[in-house]
């Protein structure tokens, strides 16, 4: 006779509602070998910490303040977890779940990759905390101790939390970016020695912060806009992360590109906003007193930005401008919204005005913070122009030439592109030292700063110092920048079209495929030469 | 029906054949459906224009040599890669563009997969059942089912990096059968099996599909394994199906191709197999004669009573034969006569 099954328990119950990758990822953790050695190992160094520590301490212990250099000694255990072990367990184990085969028959199933990489991340902070739980009581003995206060407690360990979090998020991104055994070899090496840099920095600073009496300045208002600060941004740039590792686990026919952009368009403007909030603040703590701060402010936070949008750039603007099928069929969803949202989707030409986009919104920033504070200083406005300007006009060459060399070859892939982006840019820069090495011998090595003008980093140290041709230079830059925009104007057009119409226009229509001597556009089923016929089979 | 491709295009050009136990209903709805496939990587021609379909309860065998381009048309109907051009479908659904709706009705198990550590059988086959959605009572009822088909229960508690290749594979079925997909889609499933477990895992997939009435698409190098598990099968060579039907309709075919009475037939001789070689080679019929010890092979194109007048003819000449027998013709022997060791 069927005998009914027992019913569920609570927990089981409650696990439904829980990430599967969490689930899994907890149980093998509580079973492996070396989380339990890890556990204990860290509850005997802090008990010898302890026992010991007392021990040598004597009777100073009764008197003197021992919290401080206690707290530290537990840190150092707790570091070696949470910045170590769980970060680098992280990546190992989403490098052995696409190394084991098992990633195919995982990613055929329901979960999507971002239920993957956050199962991964949720199953580090729960490793995390049950370390946490292992030192925590010790630290709470540091403080009978005297020369540490609470406050200073819980802020480290929350900002250390934070911080492993932080760490498993780039080592969790790092292990999607190589399936090729060399590249797995290499970025294991390569994240271990980040790891331990980042922990050897990290013990540094709070021991640092221990030597000079440890307090924070919890009452003055900077520390709790400078932790807001660091804190959004941080997060933002996890996420970000967070993005990055999706999309590379993402299949290539679908989007991977929308939520990357999404994300870095986030970064930027939450980081205006602070920029904005910096520069407006007035009262009794003003960051920035003179008008000449705010001009040298906006002169790196300009730079900063470039370096997002160069960062961003190299990815975005080279991709294949084709949408995919997949991407297509999910375009009538957005409705009369997708015409808004074509510099987010998928596509090197879309990316480049995206970009266009974006760097426009950061002039307009800039002159308008730096005309509000009565910062405009034509030298900055000359730098942070020239600056915009090699992005727009380095980056428009990458993109172009991605389009152009895919006609050429369907072999040129987004990587090649990116490649050849970065090349451009150090060919520029390397270029006017050869025109001085042979202009060195006629003219004394004195070359017109227009011979520089390929190379970005002498010219805008020009433009930041000031000089007579900084007009001249500028406008033959602005006239490059847009030149650039034109040559890929057309491409920019195709790819609005393209989302508009739903089907690809003018150059971005991809070539026949290579070899494909035996395919005609109808073999080929390309929807956009003879639409699919959705038939019921 | 024929069954080679040339002489047989269904409607749309695409073959087709439908198991003899199909209900009408399900022989005019294909399962999954190959629509004019080409996977290139490079120049290389991975997938050429496939083109096949199959229905309801069906187990289709996939054969061919080494990089004919199985596994990549395999990894297409599992949306694990995409077409250069054409398309696959399942139950009605593309590859390309329902992906989604194609993994909750497909099942993949591929070649190898990955054993997680420190996760014991009921964990895994749990992992899976939660991935693919099920919760509560649904998820352990799943776990369970597949446990008792795969006969697995007893090993509920055992780690699976110490199952035997055997014990793997029954759990690789298991876990892709967690979702009761319609489809499945089984890559080498015997590569590596003992025979026992062979033929185990041939019972798993012969209920599957008489019982369960599952679609199962099965590549395979061990022939004699697949006619015995398939009632159709494709052969593929250099990206290009060249026969697809029934295994008796390439066999039919595969007769066509040579002699309507044509016969593989060998000799066993007491001594001088030289001597019978020479005697058979004067024969009417006879053709590509061959000699092995004291066994001469060779084929013969005559009818029956040719064939008497032949072993007659022979032991009146004084030729001392110890065994005289015909060779069946096998899905082997298909596969050889059709296939011609392309190389990509």
């Amino acid at each position: 006779m069927a005998t009914a099954a027992p019913p569920l328990g609570s927990i089981e119950r409650g696990s439904d509602w829980l990430n599967p990758i969490l689930v899994k990822e907890t149980r093998q953790a509580l079973k492996s070998r070396q989380f339990v050695a890890t556990f204990l190992l860290m509850l005997m160094a802090a008990w010898m910490i302890s026992v010991f520590g007392i021990l040598l301490a004597g009777e100073g212990a009764e008197y003197r303040p021992l919290g401080g250099g206690f707290f530290f000694s537990y840190y150092v255990v707790l570091a070696v977890a949470v910045f170590l072990i769980v970060p680098f367990g992280a990546f190992r184990s989403l490098l052995a779940e696409r190394d084991l085969h098992a990633w195919e028959v995982l990613s055929i199933t329901t979960l999507r990759p971002r239920q993957i990489v956050a199962g991964k991340l949720l199953s580090s902070v729960v490793q995390i905390f049950i370390y946490y739980s292992a030192i925590t009581p010790f630290m709470a003995f540091a403080k009978l101790l005297k020369g540490i206060d609470v406050p200073t407690i819980a802020f480290v360990l929350v900002a250390s939390l934070g911080w492993s979090i932080v760490l498993s998020m780039v080592a969790l991104t790092i292990s999607t970016l190589g399936s090729q055994r060399f590249w797995q070899v290499f970025l294991t090496l390569a994240v271990l020695g980040g790891l331990l840099f980042s922990l050897i920095v990290t013990l540094q600073a709070v021991g640092g912060m221990m030597a000079f009496g440890g307090g924070f300045e919890f009452e003055a208002p900077e520390f709790w806009w400078a932790t807001a600060i660091v804190a959004s941004m941080v997060i933002g740039y996890c996420l970000l992360l967070l993005q990055v590792a999706i999309a590379q686990l993402t299949f290539d026919a679908d989007n991977r590109t929308t939520g990357v952009r999404l994300a870095a368009s986030g970064v930027f403007w939450m980081s205006m906003l602070w920029a904005f909030v910096g520069t407006s603040l007035g009262g009794s703590w003003r960051p920035f007193s003179t008008p000449a701060d705010i001009s040298r402010f906006i002169a790196l936070f300009s730079v900063v930005m470039s370096l997002h949008w160069i960062v961003v750039g190299l990815f975005t603007v080279t991709e294949s401008d084709v949408l995919s099928r997949r991407v297509r069929r999910s375009l009538s969803r957005l409705g009369p919204f997708r015409l808004l949202l074509a510099p987010f989707l998928p596509g090197g030409a879309r990316g480049y005005l995206y970009l266009l986009i974006h760097l426009a919104a950061l002039y307009a920033f800039i002159a308008g913070v730096l005309t509000l504070h009565g910062g405009y200083d034509e030298k900055i406005m000359y730098f942070v122009s020239g600056l915009l300007c090699y992005v727009v006009v380095y980056m428009g060459l990458g993109s172009a030439a991605g389009r152009w060399l895919r006609l050429v070859s369907q072999d040129f892939r987004p990587a090649h592109a990116r490649v050849t982006t970065v090349l451009a840019l150090a060919l520029g820069a390397i270029f006017p030292y050869l025109l001085l090495f042979f202009d060195r011998y006629r003219n004394g090595g004195d070359m017109h700063p227009f011979l520089w003008l390929t190379d970005p980093f002498s010219t805008l140290i020009r433009l930041s110092q000031g000089n007579s041709n900084s007009p001249l230079i500028m406008l033959v830059l602005a006239i490059a920048a847009l030149v650039v925009v034109a040559i890929n104007l057309r491409g920019i057009f195709a790819g609005v079209a393209e989302v508009a119409h739903g089907y690809p226009v003018g150059p971005t229509a991809p070539p026949a495929a290579a070899g494909g001597d035996a395919l005609t556009a109808e073999a080929m089923s390309m929807p956009w030469i003879k639409p699919v016929a959705e038939e019921s089979l | 029906m024929s069954s080679v491709i040339e002489n047989s295009p269904g409607h749309n050009g695409t073959p087709e054949v439908a198991p003899a136990h199909a209900a009408p209903a399900e022989r005019s709805r294909p399962v999954f459906e190959f629509r004019n496939l080409y996977r290139f990587f490079g120049k290389l021609k991975a997938v050429n224009d496939v083109s096949f379909k199959a229905y309801a309860g069906q187990v289709v065998g996939f054969i061919g040599p080494n990089g004919a381009g199985k596994t990549t048309a395999m990894r297409i109907l599992a949306t694990l890669d995409l077409p250069t051009a054409g398309d696959a479908f399942v139950a009605g659904y593309s590859v390309v563009d329902d992906p989604d709706k194609v993994r909750r009705i497909m099942g993949f198990m591929p070649d190898s997969f990955g054993r997680y550590p420190n996760v014991n059988v009921s964990e895994y086959l749990d992992f899976y059942a939660r991935a693919y959605g099920f919760k509560g009572a649904a998820r352990r009822d799943a776990v369970e089912r597949v446990m008792v088909f795969t006969e697995l229960g007893k090993l509920a508690e055992k780690p699976i990096d110490t199952l035997s290749k055997g014990l793997s594979q029954r759990l690789g079925l298991g876990r892709t059968l967690i979702h009761d997909p319609q489809v499945l889609i089984l890559d080498e499933p015997a590569a590596g099996l003992d025979p026992r477990a062979r033929v185990e895992l041939r019972e798993l997939i012969h209920l599957l599909a008489i019982d369960l009435r599952k679609t199962v698409l099965i590549s395979s190098h061990i022939l004699t394994e697949l006619s015995e598990i398939c009632d159709s099968a494709a052969i593929i060579e250099a990206g290009r199906i060249l026969a697809w039907g029934t295994v008796e309709e390439i066999m039919e075919t595969l007769k066509g191709t040579r002699s309507r009475n044509s016969v593989l037939l060998t000799m066993r001789v007491l001594r001088h197999p030289e001597m019978l070689e020479r005697r058979l080679i004067e024969q009417p019929f006879v053709s590509q004669v061959s000699v092995a010890g004291s066994t001469v092979t060779f084929q013969f194109d005559g009818d029956e009573e040719s064939r008497a007048r032949l072993l007659k003819q022979l032991i009146d000449q004084g030729v001392e034969i110890v065994d005289f027998s015909g060779k069946t013709e096998s899905l082997e022997d298909a596969f050889m006569a059709i296939t011609q060791g392309i190389m990509q």
